[in-house]
């Protein structure tokens, strides 16, 4: 960390790499350490770069993973404690690097990448590409594909939502609560699968329209329902002392580079879709929920209250929502241009920088929300006990897939 | 089951006849589909439409020993995440694979089925040969998803490090054709 920034990439320039730290409402390219790189244009994956580590008599560096069944995703953690309490954590996220090569790309292949850069959040980095390249060709906003964007946000960061809390009640032993939970998700899942041809929505998010046709009507009511039935499940979970007991208090963290549901916990009413996000929401009532405790239970608080809030969300689109384009085969031969564009991901703020020679992807710079998590993890669990992990972790809903970034 | 609880690009796409097919996975030759190769995006459509039979797996050997108790480990390579989710959710009630005798485990020294997804990270190379020496006999390797069995449009597979007894294709698969394909692998009907 550099003063109240984190490191959060690296650019690669000319042969020399810069380290990159984001700041609350700075844009990256222009937070790079040591030098200076404004207008640079050449830049290469991001990839987390933790150095935190405790040295001293007894202490004890405990590794954990990279593969190992507490895990659903592989990363290595090197824990360092004299036996109960974590000292410091230093996380090695590169292990499943897969060096996702979208430079030279066409924008076809680019997208179908893109939707596998983070599998359970494609529609929202599809989403950011096919933004991008609509802007760089300088297409108007279409009214009817905004909204049916939005919705497939909404319900995808309802399904993230849900599976976080989820691994809460299952790590504190909820384990009725964690059944019902995750079969709500595998209903949403199907709603899913059954408009959209694809449970993760891969395929879906073509250049200029959706790239088949998909199935709006009712969905809010669906997924209106799903909520409901959650409600219940939550209302009997925050009455469980061993649900709160566990999460109260675990890996609290309060830093002004935080983003999504960490910052919206400790206080920091920022959200990507009221500022700066490449999808418009001033029409949709979006409610911004914060409260102040930093801890993983204000960041399930906040991640409950924002299901509920996307329900609402998708109810206003579907009743805006008119006829939804087809993308036809059209032409992306031959665009130039590079832009930056953000979305809110369930974790947070993400960033992507895009530029296009000939219709060909020149390069692609990711900053993922699930790297400042990464973040606020190592530095929030610091000081807890080895059992807090699972709820520090899981807490702050992080992919690692989407920690790689792309070549 | 029924077919509408099936997402439908998961499963075999079938030649309709109508115009000519756009596949970036290179997955179609002519009429035919290399399942393995298909990454479920739907772009060869109208010319290929998904035939809506999740049963797409291919059993290359079974293991009979594990008819009443099956222990997976999930390893992931290199994955989008998905597949990690999909077999997962064979953990949640609407399958219930525990009620068929099969559960996950923690470690693949216990495991009789180390079930791989995601392409071939470099950094998880040494960690998967690890894996696959840790298995004790008798045991299964699946390969899940298209980027474990042929890397998909991402990178390279895992049969540079080992041979896979069961493939799941599906870009994720979804947990029926998961499920369908543990139960074929220990010699059980579909």
């Amino acid at each position: 960390m550099v003063g109240e920034d984190v490191i959060t990439g690296v650019l690669e320039s000319g042969g020399a790499e810069y380290e990159i730290a984001s700041g609350f409402g700075v844009p990256f390219w222009k937070k790079a350490i040591g030098r200076d790189i404004e207008g640079r244009e050449d830049f290469k994956a991001c990839v987390g770069r933790f150095d935190e580590k405790a040295e001293g008599a007894d202490v004890l560096n405990f590794t954990y993973g990279p593969s190992t069944g507490g895990l659903t995703e592989s990363c290595k953690f090197n824990i360092y404690t004299y036996g109960e309490r974590i000292l410091s954590l230093r996380p090695e996220p590169a292990y499943k690097d897969r060096k996702l090569q979208v430079s030279g790309s066409g924008l076809e292949m680019a997208n179908l990448k893109i939707e596998r850069y983070c599998g359970p959040l494609s529609p929202f980095y599809s989403g950011m590409l096919t933004a991008a390249v609509e802007a760089i060709m300088g297409n108007g906003e279409n009214n009817d594909l905004r909204l049916a964007r939005v919705i497939m946000n909404e319900v995808s960061r309802i399904s993230d939502h849900m599976h976080v809390i989820a691994k809460l009640a299952e790590g504190a032993s909820q384990n009725v609560a964690y059944n019902l939970l995750f079969a709500l998700r595998e209903r949403l899942l199907r709603l899913v699968s059954k408009r959209f041809g694809h449970r993760y929505f891969f395929g879906i998010n073509g250049f200029g329209g959706l790239a088949r046709s998909a199935d709006f009507r009712g969905i809010s009511s669906e997924v209106g329902e799903i909520a409901d039935e959650f409600r219940q499940i939550w209302i009997r979970l925050e009455n469980s002392r061993i649900f709160i007991d566990r999460i109260q208090g675990t890996a609290t963290l309060k830093r002004p580079w935080m983003v999504g549901p960490a910052a919206r916990a400790a206080g920091l009413r920022t959200d990507t879709r009221t500022e700066g996000s490449c999808l418009r929401y001033d029409d949709l009532d979006l409610e911004v929920t914060s409260t102040t405790s930093a801890d993983t239970l204000a960041r399930a608080l906040v991640r409950k209250d924002e299901i509920f809030a996307s329900a609402r969300i998708i109810e206003k689109a579907e009743s805006m929502i008119r006829e939804v384009p087809v993308a036809g085969r059209m032409s992306l031969v031959g665009i130039n241009g590079e832009i930056s564009v953000r979305t809110e991901t369930p974790g947070g703020d993400s960033l992507m920088r895009v530029s296009l020679v000939n219709g060909v992807v020149r390069k692609i710079y990711i900053r993922p929300s699930s790297l400042q998590n990464l973040a606020v993890f190592t530095y929030g669990i610091k000081e807890n006990l080895l059992t807090d992990l699972t709820f520090g972790y899981e807490g702050l809903g992080i992919h690692v897939s989407e920690v790689g970034g792309v070549l | 089951m029924a077919a509408e609880e099936v997402p439908l690009w998961t499963t075999t796409p079938v030649s309709t006849g109508i115009g000519e097919a756009q596949c970036p996975a290179n997955a179609i030759k002519g009429t035919a589909v290399e399942i393995g190769r298909c990454i479920s995006c739907g772009y060869c459509s109208p010319a290929f439409q998904p035939d809506g039979d999740p049963r797409t797996s291919i059993i290359r050997s079974t293991e009979k020993a594990f008819r009443k108790s099956f222990h997976i480990y999930l390893f992931d390579a290199g994955s989008c995440g998905s597949c990690n989710l999909e077999i997962k959710a064979l953990g949640n009630p609407y399958y219930d694979m525990s009620r068929l005798g099969i559960s996950f485990c923690a470690t693949p020294k216990h495991a009789d089925a180390l079930i791989v997804v995601g392409v071939l990270a470099d950094g998880m190379s040494a960690p998967l040969k690890k894996a696959v020496e840790a298995l004790p006999s008798p045991r299964l390797v699946f390969a899940v998803g298209a980027c474990a069995i042929s890397g998909g449009i991402i990178g390279k597979s895992i049969s540079g490090i080992v041979e896979a007894d069961v493939v799941v294709p599906g870009c994720p698969p979804n947990p029926f054709t998961i499920l369908d394909a543990l139960q074929k692998s220990r010699g059980d009907r579909s």
